[in-house]
This record gives structure tokens, C-alpha cells and sequence, in this order.
């Protein structure tokens, strides 16, 4: 299996809260940096009973997004990583408004630690999220709350059909401080290394909310108090340079409740000091 | 919003650029010391045995080479009493070749000519290095034994065999190109004024060239008797129609004195089949590729593209290549090999021994 491929591997989770993560860690010393940009689209939402609607007043929102996520090794175990988008434009348009927001995400910084690796990879990471916006003005840019997201990731190479394979699950909780309901998130991946230059992902992140929360907002789709979502997304990263991949996409919200109809693409850069 | 759009290109332009390629000096000197000590460790217990417990010539030779690069004659003596005390065989038809390997009470089978000069090329530059007599002496007399084993299969063609067999009186059938060191014969030759020996180098190289395919590939084998087969044939081949690497990459090293074509060939070849790079190739439709999809070499190999890179005068073409091998890949694979000991590795002193004189070489061009 090629491993060092593996080391490469960087996973989206887009939109409301970008994230990239994969149980593998960098080497101490090492310092890698994915600044993306994403467009993410609704006309449609889910509604309670998973049915697709049109959002309210025949509304429409889109979101383009550039972030800068980052790992450092602090040792070959312990990994620092954050991640925050730098600027986001978001847009509301019905048949009676037309709003606009721009501004910084949110700040997400925490610790990711390797605790086995043996074939199999397994790690725990823990972030804090820090809101960099106001919630003043619509379409809002985020829940604009503190909160904690832990999980647990495992990740591993296989090969089938001869194909060099690799694999990431991930299942972790991200716990809100107040207003909006906790969330159980999970990621199920498959890579493909194509060839030594090529590697071909399809993932599927999910969010499940726990209880309700007492957060409103009516011109963003794509946060919701309390929801269900499932993203599916597929994507193609070329090897340009001996240390750095581009990286190209597009998802869709395969499944969901209460939550908008999502797609968009995303193209990043992963280059590794 | 415009600021932070010239991000991207930013990012991309630095991503490509020499700047993000570095050597860190300290790190390489770290893993030379790595690597030094270990050796020191494991020659202090006995003989570097593998697997089997035999001890390799060819091991030997190339701890020996790198002791004397790096500059540690105690490395270097400790293997070198080894060869004198085991490895050198006195015979009434080829004499003070170097048998291929040894194990106490297990008999004697035959020599290896690899092994043989290599051996006499280390012990030539410990020579040049410490000026002991009794070292030009021994390379001298290994490099001999080493003729010794050859033939001319054509006019103005001179090869060796792969080995002599004390057993049976004869020699190997085989003779692989990567057996073949005009390069060291010549070094030596010239300082015994050994006219002879320089000529035989010379005619060597006409031999090795006749194997040369394309892209800095070489033929693995020449063997007269594959025309009785095939006519058209040249007598040159690889078995399976497989090309390792490792193996193109020292034969073109070995004539680089006599013809920089080939090493400057299969260094250019491994630059645009990045993203392809296997220890083994095929020809397939007139183009050589990759066996496996690995993307990764062994430590030797990436040793000896850095050697190549440097001989070649370390062109400005490769730069960010090799400092990425070299300040990447290489510390990452010595990381691999020293960590499963050498009860799992059979190339562990081979592989670690050409790495070790290529970081010090590193470090001393400035790379």
C-alpha cells in the first residue's frame, strides 16, 4: 500500500463548518497547509419529512467560501491543526429580498493524536470552535456559537481489485454551547491512487442532530437548528509538484431534513513544508 | 476580496518554486550519524550477517567504501580485517579473489566478481586516503584476481564471469552488466600503471555500451549463446523483459567517465516519471514502464540518483527533485529499514551503507 499517499490525504467536510481531517498524522516538524475556495448553492430544501421543497418565497442562496486549513507536527503523534474560512460571501434572493453578508468563518483549532498504527491508523481529535463574525446581519455566515467537536477517526490501506485503496471513517459529537442542537458527524471514504500522480475520493459526511435547539435563521438553508444531512461528494487530486496536490470536486446533499438541498464544488491546494 | 484571491496563485507559484525545497543540514547530519552508529554497534558484535546467517562480501565493500568517505578508519578497518581474515582466497588459478559470502564451518563455493571489485575499489580509496601501502597493495591484487574472471566475446570486447566455482574448476555461465566496473578498474589500473588493466577497462565499456537500450536502460545480462536462439539477437538481455532500476542506474554510473549519455538519460528519465517511479520496468510499445504502481525506489536507488545528479554536475534541472529526495524520501526510507533490523532486511547494510557516504556527500556539496 502506498503510504505515503495516504499521508497526503486530505478530507472535506464542506460546508457550514469546512474541516479537513483523516486519522493520519504529519511527522513532527512538518507543516501542511490546504488554502481552498468552495461554492456552495440551495434552491431547494429538505423538509421534516425528508421531501424536497422549494425554499420560501422561491428563494435561492449561494455561498462562495476561501479558507486555509493547516496541520503542524508537533511530534509524529501529536498534530496541531486549525482551520478557518478567511472570507465568506454569502447571498439571499426571493421575490422580496436581497441580502448579502461577507466575513471570516469560524476558528477551528485543535490537537489530533495518533494512538495506533499498524496497518490500521487510529486517532482522536479534539477542536474548539471559535465564531470570527457577528450574527447582526443575514444571510448569516455561521450558528455564531462556541463549541467542542471530539471524534475518533480510523484509517487504513486495502487494495481491491488490485487498486491501491485507502479508507477513512470518522464519528465524533460536536457539542454547541447553546442555541443549537448537538451534533453526531461521521465520514465514510474511499480513495483511489489512480496512479502516482492521481487519486480519486468519494465520501459521504454526515450530520445528525440530537435534540432540538432554539436557533433561527430564515435566509441561510444550509444552518438549521436541528437537522439531518447527508453530503456525498466525489473528487479527483492531481500530484503537480513533488510536494504540493490540487485538488477539484463536487458535492451534493443526497439526503436530509430540515436542511437545504446543497452543491457546489470546491478546488484546493495541499502542500506540505 | 482581492488581497485574498492572489492567495491562490501565490500559494500555487510558491508550491512549484525552489523555495519550499530545502536540505536541512542538521537533519542529514543526524541520519549520518544514525546510520554511522549503528554500523560501529553491529561490527563491534561480529560480522553483519543476514537472514541466513552468512555474512555478504558485497556488504562488506560497501560499508568499507563509506567508512572511507565519511572518513572513519575504525569503520573502515573493522570491516576491512573482516575481508582479509574471511573473504580473500588464495588459489592456484584465480588468486586473492573475494568469495561472495561466509558463515563459520560452511564450506566455500565460489567467488563473486562484484564483490571482488568493489572490495578493491574501497581498499583503493582507503589508499588514497590514509596512504597505507598494504591497502594499494590488497586493491591491486584484487583487482587482478577480478580480470582474471573475464573473456573477450568479440574483438576489442572485454566482460567478466558473475563468479568462479572452487568446487567445479569453471566459471559462471552468466555476466551481468551491473558486474561490470570499468570505472574502478581504470582508477586502479592507473595507479599500479597497470597498462593492461587500463586497456581492459576500456574495452569493458565497449561491452557494457553494446547492452544499451534507451532512457539510460541497460540490458541485465550478455550471453552468446541466446544468438543460437535468437540470430538477430546481439546477446544482450533482460530476463522476463524486466529492467530493475538499481541496475541501469550503476551501470551508467560505472561508464559515466566513459560516456555521461546514459546516466544523463536515466537521471531525466526518473525526473519526467515522477509519479511512476518503480524499482522495476518493462518495455512495452518502444516506452519503459513502471512494473508496480508504488512511486517508490529503495534507498539505494535514491542514494544513487543523488550520486548521479552530483557527478553530472548537479544540474539546475533537478534541483527540487533531488533536495526532495534527499531531505524527504531518504531519511523517511533509512527510517523504515532501521527500524525492521537487519533480521528483516536483507539489503540492510547494503542499502544503509550507500546511504550513509550519500548524506555525507550531500552535505559536502551543499546540497
Amino acid at each position: 500500500m502506498n503510504y505515503k499517499i495516504l499521508k497526503y490525504l486530505v478530507i472535506f467536510f464542506i460546508f457550514p463548518e469546512i474541516s479537513f481531517s483523516g486519522a493520519w498524522t504529519r511527522k513532527g516538524g512538518k507543516i501542511f497547509f490546504v488554502p481552498y475556495y468552495y461554492f456552495y448553492h440551495a434552491e431547494k430544501y429538505y423538509d421534516v419529512n425528508w421531501k424536497i421543497r422549494n425554499l420560501d418565497n422561491y428563494g435561492y442562496f449561494d455561498s462562495n467560501g476561501l479558507g486555509l486549513y493547516f496541520e503542524y507536527g508537533i511530534s509524529d503523534k501529536l498534530n496541531f491543526i486549525g482551520n478557518t474560512a478567511i472570507l465568506i460571501l454569502n447571498r439571499w434572493i426571493d421575490s422580496s429580498n436581497y441580502k448579502t453578508n461577507k466575513g471570516a468563518g469560524d476558528l477551528e483549532i485543535g490537537l489530533k493524536f495518533k494512538v495506533f498504527e499498524s496497518g490500521i491508523v487510529l486517532s482522536f481529535q479534539t477542536t474548539g470552535i471559535i465564531p470570527l463574525y457577528s450574527t447582526e446581519r443575514e444571510p448569516l455566515i455561521g450558528f455564531g456559537q462556541y463549541a467542542v467537536d471530539t471524534r475518533i477517526l480510523i484509517a487504513g490501506g486495502f487494495k481491491p481489485f488490485g487498486i491501491d485503496s485507502y479508507f477513512n471513517f470518522e464519528f465524533g459529537l460536536r457539542k454547541f454551547l447553546r442555541q443549537v442542537a448537538d451534533q453526531v458527524r461521521f465520514q465514510i471514504l474511499y480513495g483511489a491512487n489512480l496512479s502516482g500522480r492521481w487519486q480519486g475520493i468519494v465520501q459521504l459526511d454526515g450530520v445528525n442532530s440530537i435534540g432540538t435547539g432554539s436557533f433561527a435563521t430564515r435566509f441561510n438553508p444550509s444552518i438549521e437548528t436541528d437537522f439531518v444531512e447527508g453530503k456525498l461528494s466525489i473528487s479527483f487530486a492531481h500530484r503537480f509538484t513533488y510536494k504540493a496536490w490540487i485538488q477539484g470536486g463536487f458535492f451534493y446533499d443526497i439526503y436530509g431534513k430540515r436542511i437545504g438541498v446543497g452543491r457546489g464544488f470546491f478546488i484546493a491546494y495541499w502542500i506540505e513544508i | 476580496m482581492r488581497k485574498i484571491l492572489t492567495l491562490f496563485p501565490i500559494v500555487f507559484i510558491l508550491s512549484c518554486s525552489g523555495l519550499i525545497y530545502r536540505v536541512d543540514p542538521e537533519k542529514i547530519g543526524k541520519y549520518e550519524n544514525k546510520i554511522q552508529g549503528t554500523f560501529h554497534e553491529k561490527l563491534l558484535n561480529g560480522l553483519p550477517s543476514r537472514t541466513d546467517g552468512f555474512c555478504y562480501a558485497i556488504d562488506l565493500a560497501e560499508i568499507m567504501q563509506s567508512a572511507v568517505e565519511i572518513g572513519d578508519s575504525i569503520l573502515f578497518s573493522k570491516a576491512y580485517e573482516a575481508i582479509k581474515k574471511h573473504y580473500i582466497i588464495r588459489d592456484t588459478w584465480i588468486d586473492s579473489a573475494i568469495v561472495w559470502r561466509y558463515k563459520k564451518d560452511s564450506e566455500i563455493d565460489a567467488s563473486g566478481t562484484a564483490e571482488t571489485i568493489h572490495c578493491a575499489f574501497a581498499i583503493y580509496l582507503a589508499y588514497k586516503k590514509w596512504g597505507v601501502e598494504e591497502y594499494k597493495k590488497v586493491s591491486y591484487s584484487l583487482a587482478k584476481a577480478y580480470i582474471k574472471h573475464g573473456y573477450m566475446p568479440e574483438p576489442d570486447k572485454f566482460l567478466v564471469k558473475n563468479y568462479f566455482n572452487y568446487g567445479t574448476r569453471t566459471l559462471s555461465e552468466n555476466t551481468y552488466l551491473i558486474n561490470q566496473r570499468p570505472d574502478f578498474l581504470y582508477l586502479i589500473g592507473k595507479e599500479n600503471k597497470d597498462d593492461d588493466m587500463i586497456e581492459k577497462s576500456r574495452m569493458m565499456y565497449n561491452a557494457i555500451i553494446g547492452g544499451y537500450v534507451k532512457n539510460g536502460f541497460f540490458n541485465s545480462l550478455y550471453d552468446i549463446g541466446v544468438k543460437t536462439i535468437i540470430p538477430s539477437s546481439n546477446g544482450y538481455y533482460s530476463p522476463n523483459g524486466i529492467f530493475p532500476l538499481i541496475s541501469s542506474i550503476d551501470i551508467s554510473l560505472s561508464i559515466i567517465e566513459f560516456n555521461p549519455k546514459p546516466a544523463r538519460e536515466i537521471l531525466d528519465f526518473f525526473y519526467e516519471n515522477f509519479g511512476r517511479w518503480s524499482d522495476f520496468y518493462i518495455l512495452m510499445d518502444g516506452k519503459f514502464k513502471s512494473q508496480t504502481k508504488s512511486n517508490f525506489v529503495s534507498v539505494a536507488v535514491y542514494s544513487k540518483i543523488i550520486e548521479l545528479f552530483l557527478k553530472l554536475g548537479k544540474p539546475k534541472k533537478y534541483n527540487d527533485m533531488i533536495k526532495y529526495i534527499l531531505n524527504d524520501l531518504l531519511p523517511e526510507k533509512i527510517d523504515n529499514i532501521i527500524n525492521l533490523t537487519e533480521k528483516n532486511s536483507d539489503s540492510f547494510y547494503f542499502d544503509l551503507a550507500i546511504a550513509l557516504r550519500t548524506l555525507h556527500k550531500a552535505c559536502k556539496y551543499e546540497l
